[in-house]
């Protein structure tokens, strides 16, 4: 069994968990725990009751999203567990898992914080610190998640697929 | 039958079962307050929650679709992009 080794389909499913993974946190965090902005919050400032029940709605639009993001990623993983060629690389899961999470933050903050301006993350004094450090989350957990993914390039072990496929064919196979 | 040392409860048993006694206790002193106390009052058709619902789906609610869902897409195409390492 000399199949080409294919770490994509592991990388691109956890990279789709970690983009839900960080959008659940930056929701439950920031949105509901510490209610320190909500997905429309400089749209529709959140004064009042009807304003505040209008952004609690998009805060549940953009949950349902990052829901099917999961979801997504968790059909991914499913399948690259599947396929022989997909090497099951603790490393690189978990740092496609790191890198997910600093793409959501790098990518959220540069188009909602920065571009559109829908929302900041400490909106008031030192608006523009906290979202600097917001997008400095995001590049650090991106390079955490690159180094992770480089450590676990040689990473052989096999998936769930390529074990079943090697047990069915018998023992001669597995030698 | 003669009784063996195991039917015998031992310290750690009894302390294991008064454990188990005072957890009931705490649970069963939580769901009567939870029963006897006021509920917390949602309301899901008040005045304010049908003008947000329908306020919500106005004009503007395309727009304001785009908005949320553009930083998404973008990180969905990285992820996919991400698919194709290792391809030959």
């Amino acid at each position: 069994m000399n199949a080409r080794k294919q770490r994509g389909p592991l990388l691109a499913a956890g990279t789709l968990l970690g983009i839900g993974l960080g959008g659940f946190f930056d929701g439950i965090v920031l949105h509901q725990l510490l209610q320190w902005h909500h997905m429309l919050s400089s749209v529709v400032p959140p004064t009042g009751l009807a304003e505040i029940k209008t952004n609690m709605l998009w805060d549940g639009v953009f949950h349902a999203f990052t829901w099917l993001m999961t979801l997504a990623g968790l059909g991914l993983l499913w399948r690259a567990g599947q396929r022989a060629e997909v090497p099951w690389s603790t490393r690189s899961f978990v740092g496609s898992l790191l890198l997910g999470s600093g793409v959501f933050n790098f990518v959220e903050g540069l188009i909602d914080h920065q571009l559109l301006a829908i929302h900041h993350v400490h909106p008031g004094r030192n608006e523009l610190a906290w979202d600097l450090a917001f997008l400095a989350s995001g590049l650090l957990l991106i390079a955490f998640g690159s180094a992770l993914i480089r450590l676990g390039r040689r990473d052989e072990m096999p998936s769930a697929g390529q074990v079943l496929r090697t047990h069915a064919a018998g023992p001669q196979a597995a030698q | 039958m003669p009784l063996s040392r195991r039917d015998i409860p031992t310290r750690h048993r009894r302390r294991q079962a008064r454990l188990h006694e005072r957890f009931h206790r705490i649970w069963g002193g939580a769901l009567l307050w939870l029963c006897t106390t006021e509920r917390a009052f949602a309301c899901p058709d008040c005045p304010t929650t049908l003008a947000v619902r329908r306020s919500v789906f106005d004009n503007r609610f395309w727009i304001h679709l785009i908005l949320i869902t553009a930083p998404l897409l973008v990180m969905s195409g990285i992820a996919m992009l991400l698919y194709r390492i290792d391809r030959p």
